[in-house]
């Protein structure tokens, strides 16, 4: 009888432990989720991602690219850092879905200036920026993964 | 009216002819049951159980009667048992199923009827011939008889009292026991009382030769070949034991089968002596007869055997024998003779001229030291005969080693034609080494059974019992169960090195279990179950970069063959845990998943592996085969119902279970370019998660890309029917 005990006794602390260590799903949030395309996870050798320029169009209209524009790279780590391909460094954050800001402090002036993109779309490959320029036009910048 | 007349007088003539008819067999039949008179002619006949002859048994010259367990002939009236000097009668017992014999009962309404039983073989009987108690018949006549190799160990022939009123009766019954052979027997010729007023005992010219009496080891009255009561209280009748020659007879103990004693003539009663007088009592010298007599020298109250005269030799007209052996210089030969060198010839003396041209000489002897094997060979001789003595000389001699061994020379005859018993010289000694050998065979035996109980191999689990059949109806070998417990994926998206460092998800399953044999069962599982799992698990550098992670819906049915430790027959406290192994096939369905952006995609659809970008490949099958080891620890709550722990071991036919096959990473133009997929952000993401630079590289690098899982758990099962 004792045994007996014993044994359902035991079998019924395995059915409760194994309840309560079936894994669960984290739900990752849009804006977490379009951070983490941008930028990585942070795990390993997955910290930063590196966006490279590979076209532009104003009011819709394709611009062609210099050379050097061509080799334009944004770089986003996962701990909000930023730097490009001009040497500047700065910060970015997405505190709004769609909505990237980065905070540049511009290499050859010294000087910081901070620019919100509205991300019309991105996923692990491609990475477009919109930005409503001073003329009232609107620039869109279309970027490959260029890890 | 004359005809009805007629019809009844033919009915009446027929009842009248079938009830006062007698039977006749002839030729080979079965007899069982009541007869009012029997004849047996020549031919075989078989009697299986008890045959009752109320009237006159007549049996035939030539016929023979093979008597088997438990059958038993009773006779009731008269006895005709009568055979012819060349065409024996012989009532023999079955081989392995001897039967009894027959049996002299009651009183024959005849007062004149008769037993008279002559040229007869009774041989491998339990009781040849038995005198039941308040048997009469008015004489007896047991003549020229063979008794041989007869089985019983209770009496060759027993004659219990047959009733007489002792004031006014004055009749009485001859009983003449004469010039029969009895040999090879196991037991004796026993008269309840040897003198009596109304039963006139002759015995005379018979030869008892070699004769195993069993007994134990005290020798006593009972424990001779021929024995019976001499009581003072009858004056009328003093058996007359006359001419007879015993020899080689012996009590044999029970226990060992070794020769204890010779065993002649035992005699007890409140009689003063009887008279045992021109008798051959296996010897000339007075101390070696006095050996083979119990009487008063023996017991005191016993009465005294007056033996002298003796003769020195067996009466030519009894039945032939070799009576006493000699080596070749006339010495007497012993027959406690240890026999370990060969004999290079002897001299046998018989009581009447004996035929040796057909006769066999077998020399037996055992192999080595210790065990039971031994050798008999047939030697070769050459005999001069000299009156009824006759010179052996072994042309042929065997190389014993010293090894203990007897002679039998079998197969002579008298002058003839008719059975002279085997003549062994040396087997008394034969007999004790051979009771040497098996108790030490049967040391060896208890050592080896000894040794074989600590071995840990209850009779009941062992391998031997194993697959028994099971007689049980069928619905009473099921059993169905539930299961639930975990599941652990460890296929190409798992951390290798710790198994409980994976995603454990729920499973939940039936189970229906069929008993095929004792030790052996089959399932059939239904599992639904979820595996998922993430390269963020993993403690490799590599698939930590790699990034991927699934989840995917899991539903397999699984038949299965297992070993049961514990036979299912028994159902015992002692045996209440019941572990089992087995090994079975799944066919599984399968969906992996992948969470983009906060929305559930099925993972199939959008080629990850390049199977829709890359125009070579097809997309992979979301059902498939595996295969899969299993073992389960059962606890019997009672004999229908139980609870227990499973645990299987799952290789999937498939490597696809994680979506993440032996497929090299599709480039995403590919992927942008196909028009198959719907999602293509999602098959970008889902291809490479971590969007890391894996030109060239397979997507199921480092790893191989099988999958395998865990599935374990408990469960409860129930036997539904009886």
């Amino acid at each position: 009888m004792l045994t007996r005990n014993i044994i359902l006794n035991l079998l019924l602390l395995v059915v409760v432990s194994m309840i309560a260590s079936c894994s669960k799903t984290a739900i990752t949030t849009p804006i977490q989720f379009q951070k983490q395309l941008l930028s990585g996870t942070g795990t390993f050798q997955n910290t930063q991602h590196s966006w490279l320029l590979d076209s532009a169009y104003i009011n819709g209209a394709s611009i062609t690219l210099t050379a050097a524009q061509k080799t334009y790279k944004k770089t986003f780590t996962f701990d909000g850092g930023y730097n490009d391909s001009d040497n500047n460094n700065g910060k970015w954050e997405i505190t709004t879905i769609n909505k990237l800001k980065q905070t540049i402090v511009y290499q050859l002036t010294n000087k910081q200036d901070s620019t919100t993109y509205d991300i019309v779309s991105i996923n692990a490959a491609r990475l477009n920026l919109s930005l409503k320029l001073s003329n009232g036009q609107t620039a869109n910048y279309l970027f490959k993964i260029a890890n | 009216m004359y005809q009805s007349i007629q019809k009844l007088v033919y009915k009446i003539v027929g009842v009248v002819i079938i009830t006062t008819m007698s039977f006749h067999a002839i030729g080979q039949d079965t007899l069982a049951g009541n007869y009012p008179t029997l004849t047996l002619k020549s031919g075989l006949h078989i009697i299986k159980e008890t045959v009752t002859v109320k009237g006159k048994l007549e049996i035939q010259a030539g016929a023979k009667i093979e008597i088997s367990d438990p059958g038993i002939i009773v006779c009731e009236g008269e006895v005709n048992i009568n055979g012819d000097k060349n065409n024996k009668i012989e009532i023999f017992g079955k081989s392995k199923i001897e039967g009894v014999g027959l049996v002299i009962r009651n009183q024959d309404s005849n007062t004149n009827s008769k037993i008279d039983i002559t040229n007869s073989v009774f041989k491998n009987l339990q009781l040849p011939l038995f005198f039941d108690f308040g048997w009469k018949r008015a004489g007896v006549n047991i003549s020229n008889n063979y008794f041989i190799n007869n089985i019983g160990k209770i009496s060759v022939i027993q004659v219990l009292n047959p009733p007489f009123n002792f004031n006014v009766d004055s009749s009485y019954i001859d009983f003449k026991v004469q010039h029969n052979l009895f040999s090879g027997n196991n037991s004796a010729i026993y008269f309840e009382d040897l003198k009596s007023d109304h039963v006139n005992i002759d015995i005379s010219n018979n030869t008892f030769f070699g004769n195993n009496v069993y007994g134990y080891k005290n020798y006593n009255i009972s424990t001779n070949v021929l024995y019976g009561r001499v009581d003072q209280f009858y004056t009328r009748f003093s058996p007359k034991i006359e001419n007879n020659s015993f020899a080689y007879n012996y009590l044999i103990d029970n226990f060992t089968d070794t020769v204890v004693h010779a065993a002649n003539f035992g005699v007890y009663g409140s009689d003063k002596f009887i008279s045992l007088k021109n008798n051959y009592l296996g010897a000339t010298n007075k101390d070696v007869i006095l050996k083979s007599i119990y009487d008063q020298s023996i017991n005191y109250n016993a009465p005294k055997i007056e033996y002298e005269p003796f003769l020195s030799s067996p009466n030519e007209s009894n039945p032939a024998h070799l009576y006493t052996v000699n080596n070749l210089d006339n010495t007497i030969l012993y027959d406690t003779l240890k026999i370990q060198e060969p004999l290079k010839g002897f001299i046998v003396k018989s009581n009447s001229n004996v035929d040796y041209t057909k006769s066999v000489l077998n020399y037996t002897y055992f192999k080595d030291d210790s065990t039971l094997k031994k050798t008999d060979t047939t030697l070769t001789f050459d005999i001069q005969p000299n009156g009824t003595e006759t010179k052996f000389t072994i042309t042929k001699l065997v190389n014993s080693s010293k090894k203990i061994g007897y002679y039998n020379l079998n197969k002579a005859s008298n002058s003839a034609g008719d059975y002279i018993p085997d003549f062994k010289i040396g087997y008394i000694s034969y007999l004790n080494d051979l009771r040497r050998r098996n108790v030490l065979a049967e040391l060896l035996k208890d050592k080896k059974s000894n040794d074989s109980v600590r071995k840990p191999s209850p009779p009941a689990d062992s391998l031997k019992n194993t697959f028994q059949k099971i007689e049980a109806p069928l619905k009473s070998r099921i059993e169905i169960g539930l299961l639930t417990g975990g599941s652990v994926f460890l296929g190409t998206i798992s951390n290798k090195g710790s198994v409980f460092s994976n995603d454990i998800n729920m499973l939940m399953g039936i189970n229906i279990n069929y008993t095929i044999y004792s030790n052996l069962s089959a399932g059939l599982n239904i599992e639904s179950f979820k595996l998922s799992n993430s390269d963020a698990k993993s403690n490799n550098n590599d698939q930590l970069a790699r990034g991927m992670s699934f989840s995917t819906s899991m539903l397999g049915i699984s038949p299965s063959i297992n070993y049961d430790f514990v036979d299912n027959r028994l159902y015992t406290k002692a045996r209440r845990i019941r572990p089992s192994i087995g090994l079975g096939l799944d066919i599984v369905s399968f969906s992996p998943t992948g969470i983009y952006n906060g929305t559930v995609y099925n993972l199939q659809p959008l080629g990850t592996g390049g199977q829709y970008s890359d125009s070579t490949k097809k997309p992979y099958s979301l059902l498939t085969f595996g295969y899969f080891l299993n073992f389960k620890v059962k606890y019997q709550i009672n004999r229908f119902n139980s609870v227990g722990f499973h645990m299987s071991y799952h290789w999937s036919l498939s490597p696809y279970l994680d979506d993440v096959g032996p497929d090299p990473y599709p480039t995403v133009a590919s992927i942008l370019n196909s028009k198959k997929i719907t999602n293509k952000d999602a098959a970008i993401y889902f291809s490479n998660p971590t969007s890391r630079y894996v030109v060239g590289q397979y997507r199921n690098s480092p790893d191989p890309a099988s999958d395998k899982y865990l599935n374990f758990g408990i469960y409860y099962s129930r036997r539904l029917f009886k």
